[in-house]
């Protein structure tokens, strides 16, 4: 049995959600990461990714967002995090200083927003 | 509102795999609920042992692969508040991170590496590190401090 999950869909024309869940360490992240990547860094689109599920973020989840969120920027798009009341995920976000680095919000519409589709 | 923690020490071996992390991880929350560590602390040291864990099958060598990894949580009495530490004890390769320096944080998407994440991590939710080599084994016990009634 799987103990992360991913799903993604479309919002909209150039926005895409990922909802990433579950404990993100070594073994989780070795189930999701390549897809996580093809997911968040193909195309130049706005991303939110959706970390309002996870219950567990280490060092190599935080790598592989920072790797997606550069290698999407390097295509033109932007990343925002979701983290909603997750506070154990949010500490950890600004403890290596990823929230200094992708904007990271507690609610939807304002990460939307960030993206350019408050609309939705 | 948290009780003082149970006096006593709770002992596990893994073998340095990831799947054996999990383990660990659900033996370090049996262990603390039972020592009544409160679950702030515990989930603090969950994300600390995984990150030396992890270092370990990274950087530990071949010997980290051959003999197992000793964990041992154990409740610790202080004056003035209640405590709690984590020791690690392997045969890898010595490293003390409690004196690694950690990297800058970035201040931009660019600047950003994807190195040394783990190490500052355990140097922010751990109250306290202490390293030393007994008997040809790495030993580091990670610090949690807390005040009861907190």
């Amino acid at each position: 049995m799987s103990s992360v999950s991913l799903e993604h869909e479309d919002l909209a024309e150039g926005l895409r959600r990922i909802r990433l869940g579950g404990r993100l360490d070594m073994v989780g992240v070795g189930e999701v990461e390549m897809r996580f990547t093809s997911l968040a860094a193909s195309k130049p689109v706005g991303v939110l990714v959706d970390l309002t599920g996870v219950t567990f973020l280490a060092s190599v989840g935080l790598r592989c967002i920072i790797h997606s969120a550069k290698a999407l920027d390097q295509k033109g798009g932007r990343m925002a995090l979701l983290v909603g009341d997750n506070a154990l995920v949010q500490s950890t976000l600004e403890t290596v200083g990823i929230a200094d680095i992708i904007p990271v919000f507690s609610e939807e519409a304002a990460a939307l927003d960030s993206l350019g589709r408050g609309d939705l | 509102m948290t009780a003082p923690p149970v006096p006593g020490s709770l002992s596990l071996e893994i073998h340095a795999d990831p799947l054996e992390f999990r383990r660990a991880s659900s033996w370090l929350r049996q262990s603390g609920a039972s020592l009544a560590v409160p679950d702030v602390q515990i989930d603090r040291l969950e994300l600390c042992l995984n990150e030396v864990l992890a270092n370990l099958v990274e950087h530990g060598g071949a010997a980290t692969a051959q003999h197992p990894i000793q964990l041992l949580l154990e409740a610790v009495p202080l004056a003035g508040g209640c405590g709690a530490q984590l020791v690690v004890s392997d045969r890898g390769e010595p490293f003390d991170s409690g004196q690694a320096g950690v990297k800058a944080i970035p201040g931009s998407l660019d600047e950003a590496s994807p190195g040394g994440l783990g190490l500052r991590l355990v140097k922010a939710f751990s109250d306290g590190l202490a390293y030393r080599v007994v008997d040809g084994r790495n030993e580091l016990r990670i610090a949690m401090h807390w005040t009861p009634g907190s």
